[in-house]
């Protein structure tokens, strides 16, 4: 044991601390409303930071991500209705057994790369999808699974998060997440200095997707009803998103990320109710009706003017924060 | 026992023989060359010795182990370590992370370790780091190092992919043209940065080379390579005499006139 890693350890208990007196205190003076949008971006967040150390770290594109969702959410869910096991336990069994569907589905990726990939990956959560629909009697199947414990309050998904973000930080930076992001960045290369590329890139599946059924699981106890059909390939496509538009291979990329697409529909809503008061009911129908077609425009602009995502590649630190040329010119002025 | 000895090898690309049935041995301790005009089978030599291709016959053996059949990183892992003839660098990385990218297999320590940041962690960390700094002194871009690698200019590219090899600490380190692109000034400070590497890291070398300037330099032995096959075998000033390489090389006298 060292002080350093104590240090560390003493820092994360802080910070879990800290975020759940404040979790808690927003859970009682805010509106129910606000409390919802935070505790969904907590759990996209997660989903995202999933999804980024397979493919932004490790270069395998998963296009399945919704199928790890929903065996982590549909094994907790069960878990705790029918075996009558406690939230922590249950939520654990759910990340785990989907970290195993992770190591089946890493087989494919040895052999497969690129666009093969996100096709099995994408058959994968089709698979997953007819699997739930067809088992009826355990799962609801396609009438959905009522009843679910609603256990995903702001403190519990917001310390999860803050978990999550640690463990994966941590993660890429150590000789592992180095050796993920050479096999994203040349395999070939990676294996001459000696990388077993291929047990990274199960491994890299493998964490993902645990994280990804701990999330699944998080939103199964949220929304306290499950239905296949929450976890279709559209699933995936928001948590995609979420990571290209914070920055592939940045992991505070994902947070904001996480953050701006939770945030946006809300938003427009929001507008759409606002241009109503003001009597502007046409506009407010507009946005009402068309607000993809704006959220798709500003998806757009932004990969055309920024690829590499809002954030890139590089993480959000205070240190650079201080850097962006606007608090500058304010530290500036200051002096 | 030998230190490194490569019998009999054969790789067929379809209808063509690629090697053939080609013999090296490499003594610990040597600098050996391995020279031959463009498509004698060089590069196709490194990729049968690394791993890359699997041969139809023929034998490597390091040490006393048979390489055959091993995966590349295997085979890295028991210290034949390359380089490429078209430079493979982590380019999204800066040159450090691609130094301690390659480190990772001589720092041990668990996955367990990465996900807590613990104690044993950040001792290996620290040694990877030290060695990473060493390294990067030793080629002289320790002042370069947070630069991302694909931003340096090619021949910088050079010295961190070797840097990178050196980071596994190779008993056996086959370099592919390193001379590529190098202007003469450039060579004579490669073969310098060599025989440095050589004494410092008391690594065997395997080279192969056009600029014959360099290779000429260096060589204790070397081996000429045409059409897959072994030409022959033998001191630079040997081989420099020899017809063999030199209609090689240049074609027969008597094809030259009739061009």
């Amino acid at each position: 044991m060292s002080s350093g890693f104590l240090k560390r350890l003493g820092a994360l208990v802080v910070q879990v601390l800290v975020v759940w007196g404040i979790a808690t205190y927003f859970k009682q003076s805010l509106p129910a409303y606000p409390i919802g949008i935070l505790t969904v971006f907590c759990i996209n967040a997660i989903l995202a930071l999933s999804w980024n150390l397979v493919a932004g770290f490790t270069g395998q594109f998963s296009m399945g991500h919704a199928g790890f969702m929903a065996i982590g959410a549909y094994t907790s869910a069960l878990l705790m209705m029918k075996a009558g096991w406690p939230f922590l336990p249950s939520l654990i069994a759910g990340g785990t057994l989907s970290g195993f569907a992770g190591f089946l589905i890493g087989f494919p990726s040895l052999r497969l790369v690129g666009d093969y990939l996100s096709v099995v990956t994408l058959g994968f959560q089709y698979i997953i999808t007819a699997i739930l629909n067809n088992t009826v009697k355990l799962t609801g199947g396609g009438l959905g699974l009522a009843g679910v414990p609603f256990k995903s309050t702001l403190p519990v998904t917001a310390v999860i998060l803050v978990i999550t973000m640690w463990l994966i930080t941590n993660l890429v930076h150590s000789k592992h997440g180095r050796s993920f992001v050479s096999v994203k960045e040349d395999e070939i290369a990676a294996r001459s200095v000696g990388i077993d590329t291929t047990t990274y890139k199960i491994m890299a599946f493998v964490i993902s997707s645990f994280f990804a059924g701990i999330g699944g699981a998080l939103i199964g106890h949220y929304m306290m009803y499950l239905h296949p059909d929450i976890f279709n390939y559209q699933k995936t496509v928001e948590v995609i998103s979420m990571v290209i538009l914070g920055g592939i291979g940045s992991l505070t990329g994902s947070i904001a990320g996480a953050f701006g697409i939770t945030l946006l529909p809300e938003v427009f809503r929001n507008l759409a109710t606002l241009f109503g008061s003001w009597g502007l009911a046409a506009a407010g129908a507009f946005v009402k009706k068309g607000w993809t077609v704006f959220y798709a425009i500003m998806f757009l602009l932004i990969m055309l003017t920024r690829p590499q995502g809002l954030i890139g590649r590089k993480e959000l630190t205070w240190e650079s924060i201080g850097k962006i040329r606007l608090f500058k010119k304010l530290q500036k002025k200051e002096v | 026992m030998s230190f490194f000895n490569v019998e009999n090898l054969t790789i067929k690309f379809g209808g063509l023989t690629a090697v053939d049935r080609v013999n090296l041995h490499v003594d610990e301790g040597e600098i050996v060359g391995l020279i031959g005009p463009n498509g004698a089978g060089k590069t196709t030599v490194f990729n049968l010795i690394t791993g890359v291709y699997m041969p139809d016959t023929g034998s490597i053996t390091f040490k006393g182990t048979n390489l055959v059949n091993m995966k590349p990183n295997q085979i890295a892992e028991r210290g034949i370590v390359r380089t490429f003839q078209n430079i493979r660098l982590f380019k999204g990385l800066t040159v450090y992370d691609n130094i301690r990218t390659a480190g990772h297999l001589r720092i041990p320590y668990s996955f367990v370790h990465s996900l807590l940041h613990t104690g044993l962690y950040e001792r290996r960390e620290k040694e990877c780091r030290e060695n990473a700094d060493k390294l990067l002194g030793m080629v002289g871009l320790l002042d370069r190092k947070d630069e991302i690698s694909a931003s340096l200019p090619y021949g910088m590219q050079r010295r961190v992919e070797i840097a990178r090899a050196l980071a596994l600490k190779p008993s056996l380190l086959l370099l592919d043209e390193p001379a590529a692109g190098m202007n003469p000034q450039e060579c004579v400070e490669l073969i310098d940065f060599i025989r440095k590497v050589k004494n410092e890291f008391s690594t065997t070398i395997l080279i192969i080379e056009h600029h014959m300037d360099v290779i000429m330099n260096i060589c204790e032995r070397m081996y000429v390579l045409n059409f897959g096959k072994l030409l022959t075998e033998g001191t630079p000033s040997e081989i420099q005499n020899d017809p063999k390489v030199i209609e090689a090389y240049l074609g027969e006298e008597q094809e030259d006139v009739e061009d």
